[in-house]
């Protein structure tokens, strides 16, 4: 009889029980079953109208009943609170694959980068950077270097001129003269800068970077040259890369070389990187140095062509359309 | 130049290997810049007998043909009525053959005749520029056989660069001597038989600028077209053949690298030659058919009266050999670079002879050159030799160039044994013999380039190898110091990329229209230094300020889809004595474009304080003074200075500048001389601060522009009283509710003592002050909360 009286009492207050949704249902359950006036306490009264044989089997009932219930009633509470931490969770919650609201940072041109990164591998070895003006007179950009007029080597130099005396600057070997003018060897200096010619089609533009060096000492030799350039080629470019060294001209030094890097997405498997050489006895004598006591050499590279190659970029004239959408990519 | 592989094995026994070849080349200074193979094109087309051919049935001046190919006959037709049963023809089949052009040949109907390919001429096969006829074999060959082996078209070239030192390379026997000393091997120089007696050709040298003049007269000459052999030469370095005699002097500057000319005798009336230098004014029709009217001072051969040709350039057209030329004169001479050089430049022409010339041509191979010259045309054109005059008024001698052997060590880090060093000089066409611990070397008049030991140095390193030369590791160390002005500019540049400005590299060049109109004076642009032969007027002015290619680059954004944009540029601008390297930013749109959370746009002085940051990092103290610039908005610019010099602008670009680059939004832009700031950088110095806590207040007032400046009021706040440490804005407000000529702006000043905590009453007795002395000044009302 026990069993069953505890299973109808239940039954009676189960369905109370399981559609408590929130905290106000909770307490109003609970107040209805447990309180002063609830199921219990009716049952309770109910209980003195039993027979007395029957009270105290009632009455054993009655709290087992009283437990089950207060226990579904914690366990409910229970489960309540979760659902409204995470309720409260979720509101405060944020979207963390929105994207971030970025304050807006700027970039450095590519052109500077390659720069930079080229000064600091010469910084390295030792070479100090010296600059000099992009108005240059003709005499440094071309007589000081052993280049007369009507020179065949200024072919290559197609001028922009701003009168019969002074010219942009076609490349930065002026600065080269300017400081040995102005400061004895031994010297180890680069010279980055903007440089001119008149040429503009698809591979060339009118103004664009080169980075030129200089070292001058007692005895420098080509050995010095190649493992320079080797070194520098290797540390811009990968040391995987290999580097050969090819006999070239240049006015200015003697012997001269073109230095190739190899590139075997290209035709020849070589790509040509910089010009350099010894310097000519006759520059050193136009500086007033003797060059039976002081030799060196001196070297340069285009900027764009190395940002090319590291970089991949396609079309040179990138550089100078700015566009953001280049701009952002670095 | 174009080297032919196959003709230059006629002087030396090279390598077979192509790629080899062109290595030995490269790495021996005449880079192989292209390997070409000149007939690549021509394929297919097989030597073929005409077996038939009738006349077209519905067309005149046609003929309809069987050829045989030996396995197989095909139908074709031609215009070429000469054709006739039994000739031996080159014959491109339809879908299976191309021409030189790389057309393939295909089938086609004529009239209602079907042709299954076509007979070619020597124009389609790429041997002349212009053919009348179809190609006949004139002797037997076997039918059925590829043509380009019939006709030795299976030629390789190389493309090479030459550099401008090494004129001596520009020619087939010339680049033998180079392969020929790599190799180590021999090389063969043409030795002609032919013998010139002397005889009156009348010539005489009236300018010194002709070195050597040697006139070589040949008589009853026939002027025709030149033979296969010739023809497949030229066009196989990419010459056109015209006539043989024209074809002979084209051969023999490929062949020994000197120019040589042949003019029509019977066409200088006065049968004489007098080289002399122009005279302004004078002109001359030249063999391309243009008139050239001479600067004076390039050299010409004249008739004694009216030029002949511009010496070492170009022939002229009248004097030119023809059809029906049958006298020749023939010009071997060389003449001084310079002037040459000169004349080609003045007059804006260069040919294959003013190439050389320029570099420079030998004097001493003049004989070897004539007797060529001489046996070709005599072979080609027939004809007899008259004689030949030769003037050489400075006989120039070989060089001597001393080399020590130390100076090669020093420069090689290598100590080669001497016979190698004196091998390699010999193979070169050197002497070389030892002498005072290093060598004399004897250096023959075809290399004017070899002057001093270094010349010497090269030409063993060159041909020992660069690659094989020995390489250090590092430099000796000397120490040097760093160069702070390049570092402060790329701090610079970093900070300001934080700020959140790119970078751009505009070009210097600007329109001086432009430059004219910003500063709304005509003759703003004459100010900055122009390029007098500029790739356009556009690109011309060397940009007196940065604003220009800023707003370029800013316009160009603007166009493509960026509504915002913050750009900055560090570049040298120009006055006509100096150059200055500014920084210059510029901004229009949003303050964070990326940022979606922040929707405000750039204003003045958000460009005003990103500035202020750059004056900050370097310490500088310097003053923005208000004032009306041309290309600003009125009221919205002013001057930067520092030590009472300027040195920047800021300000809104003008509305009528802004719309001139289709620029809607306005555009703020500030640029200031990085130099200046660098020169007065300081270094950050440490300052003691208080210890004790600090007390905030906030003060709002209302202030009438034009009356009153902001900085008057801080200042005045900063000087109200000791316990004052610092005065800044916290708030701004200008519109609704308030007069236009009117901002209410909010300061928080900041109370402390360096001794002390301060009292409730010093603050407040210290405020107080402050509100009673803005409250009395003009222009201000503050606003009692």
């Amino acid at each position: 009889m026990g069993k069953n009286a505890r299973d109808i009492l239940m039954n009676s207050i189960r369905d109370k029980l399981e559609n408590i949704k929130n905290l106000k249902e909770f307490d109003e359950a609970k107040i209805s079953i447990l309180g002063k006036k609830g199921f219990i306490k009716e049952q309770f009264k109910k209980m003195k109208t039993l027979p007395k044989e029957e009270r105290a089997e009632f009455g054993e009932v009655l709290n087992d009943v009283k437990h089950e219930i207060e226990s579904i009633l914690s366990e409910k509470m229970r489960k309540l609170k979760e659902k409204e931490s995470q309720r409260k969770a979720l509101e405060e919650s944020v979207d963390l694959s929105l994207p971030g609201a970025r304050r807006s940072s700027g970039r450095l041109h590519l052109i500077t980068q390659v720069m930079e990164e080229c000064v600091d591998v010469f910084d390295k070895m030792g070479f100090e950077v010296v600059e000099g003006p992009e108005i240059e007179n003709a005499y440094y950009n071309f007589e000081a270097l052993n280049t007369p007029e009507w020179h065949p080597a200024r072919d290559l130099h197609d001028t922009f001129y701003i009168d019969e005396k002074r010219l942009l600057r076609t490349h930065t070997s002026p600065v080269q003269i300017r400081t040995m003018e102005a400061r004895k060897p031994p010297l180890r200096v680069i010279s980055p800068g903007r440089v001119y010619r008149k040429d503009y089609d698809a591979s060339h533009l009118p103004a664009f970077f080169q980075i030129e060096g200089l070292a001058i000492d007692k005895n420098i030799s080509i050995a010095d040259l190649k493992g320079t350039l080797e070194n520098v080629i290797k540390a811009l470019l990968g040391e995987d890369k290999r580097v050969r060294f090819r006999p070239h001209y240049f006015p200015f030094t003697e012997p001269s070389v073109e230095v190739d890097v190899s590139f075997p997405q290209g035709k020849s498997g070589w790509l040509e990187i910089l010009g350099a050489g010894m310097v000519h006895p006759q520059v050193l004598r136009n500086v007033d140095l003797d060059p039976n006591e002081w030799q060196g050499f001196a070297f340069g590279m285009g900027i764009e062509r190395i940002a090319m190659l590291k970089y991949n970029v396609r079309d040179i004239r990138e550089f100078p359309r700015n566009s953001l959408n280049f701009l952002k990519l670095f | 130049m174009k080297l032919n592989v196959q003709w230059l094995r006629e002087y030396v026994d090279s390598t077979d290997d192509i790629e080899k070849l062109s290595d030995e080349l490269t790495m021996s200074g005449s880079e192989v810049e292209e390997i070409e193979r000149p007939f690549e094109n021509l394929c297919g087309v097989v030597s073929a007998k005409v077996v038939e051919v009738n006349a077209h049935p519905n067309a005149d001046k046609i003929n309809v043909c069987k050829v045989n190919i030996g396995k197989k006959e095909y139908t074709t037709v031609t215009s070429d009525l000469s054709i006739e049963v039994g000739n031996l023809v080159a014959f491109a089949p339809a879908l299976k053959a191309s021409t030189i052009n790389g057309k393939e040949v295909k089938p086609s109907e004529i009239r209602g005749v079907k042709t299954e390919g076509m007979m070619l001429s020597l124009e389609e096969m790429g041997l002349e520029s212009h053919s009348n006829h179809v190609f006949k074999f004139d002797k037997r060959v076997e039918i059925g056989k590829d043509v380009k082996e019939l006709l030795g078209l299976d030629l390789t070239t190389f493309e090479l660069e030459i550099t401008p030192n090494r004129p001596d390379c520009l020619s087939h026997l010339g680049l033998a001597r180079e392969v020929a000393a790599v190799e180590k091997i021999d090389y063969k120089i043409p030795k002609p038989s032919t013998k010139l007696p002397n005889a009156e050709v009348d010539v005489s040298i009236k300018s010194n600028g002709c070195w050597r003049y040697m006139a070589v007269r040949i008589d009853n000459v026939e002027i025709k077209g030149s033979p296969l052999w010739l023809k497949r030469r030229l066009a196989s370095v990419g010459l056109r053949s015209i006539n043989n005699v024209a074809d002979a002097t084209n051969y023999v500057m490929m062949e020994l690298g000197h120019p040589v000319h042949a003019f029509d005798y019977d066409k200088i009336p006065s049968s004489k030659l007098v080289i002399r230098d122009a005279k302004k004014g004078e002109k001359l029709l030249g063999l391309n058919s243009k008139e050239y009217e001479f600067d004076g001072g390039e050299i010409l051969i004249t008739d004694g009266e009216n030029p002949l040709a511009i010496a070492g350039v170009i022939g002229g057209e009248e004097s030119g050999v023809t059809n029906s030329t049958k006298k020749l004169l023939l010009e071997i001479a060389t003449f001084d670079p310079v002037r040459v050089r000169k004349a080609s430049k003045t007059l804006n022409i260069s040919t294959d002879a003013s190439f050389r010339f320029e570099r420079g041509v030998d004097p001493n191979d003049t004989e070897r050159v004539a007797s060529r010259l001489v046996e070709l045309i005599i072979a080609l054109a027939g004809g007899n030799v008259i004689g030949a005059t030769d003037i050489y008024p400075n006989y120039i001698e070989k060089r001597k160039v001393f080399l020590s052997k130390e100076k090669l060590v020093s420069y090689t880090a290598y100590s080669p044994d001497s016979e190698k060093v004196m091998d390699t000089f010999e193979r070169l066409g050197m002497d070389a013999s030892e002498k005072d611990n290093g060598w004399l070397v004897t250096v023959p008049t075809f290399r004017r380039d070899i002057l001093e030991d270094v010349d010497l140095i090269e030409e063993f390193a060159r041909i020992y190898g660069l690659d094989s030369l020995p390489k250090t590791r590092s430099l000796p160390f000397i120490f040097t110091k760093e160069n702070e002005w390049w570092k402060f500019k790329l701090k610079t540049k970093n900070l300001v990329t934080g700020l959140g400005y790119y970078e751009v590299i505009t070009y210097p060049f600007v329109d001086p229209k432009i430059v004219n109109t910003f500063y709304s004076d005509p003759k703003a642009s004459k100010r900055a230094p122009n390029v007098i032969n500029a790739l356009s007027p556009e690109m011309s002015l060397m940009r007196p300020d940065l604003v220009f290619g800023l707003l370029n680059v800013l316009a160009y954004n603007v166009k493509h889809q960026r509504s915002s944009a913050r750009l900055f540029e560090v570049g040298r601008i120009f006055t006509e004595s100096s150059e200055k390297e500014m920084l210059a930013m510029i901004s229009t749109g949003k303050m964070n474009p990326e940022d979606y959370t922040d929707k405000r746009n750039v204003e003045l002085l958000n460009v005003k304080g990103d500035l202020e940051n750059v004056l900050n990092f370097a310490h500088v103290n310097a003053e923005f003074v208000q004032e009306d610039l041309n290309g600003f908005e009125k009221g919205r610019s002013g001057e930067i200075t520092l030590n009472g010099k300027i040195i920047g602008t800021i300000g809104e670009i003008s509305k009528d500048i802004s719309e001139l680059f289709d620029v809607k939004l306005p555009v703020y832009f500030t640029e200031v001389d990085m130099r200046a700031v660098f020169e007065n950088e300081k270094k950050a110095k440490y300052c003691p601060y208080s210890q004790y806590p600090l007390s905030l207040k906030d003060l709002s007032m209302f202030v009438e522009k034009g009356k009153v400046k902001a900085e008057e009021i801080i200042k005045m706040a900063k000087e109200s009283s000791q316990y004052v440490m610092n005065v800044k804005v916290l708030d701004l407000y200008a519109g609704k509710n308030i007069p236009k000529t009117v901002y209410s702006v909010t300061i928080t000043i900041t109370y402390g003592s360096m001794e002390k905590t301060l009292s409730d009453n010093e603050i407040n007795e210290a405020f107080t002050r402050l509100i009673n002395v803005l409250d009395s000044k003009e222009g201000v009302t503050v606003r009692k909360a």
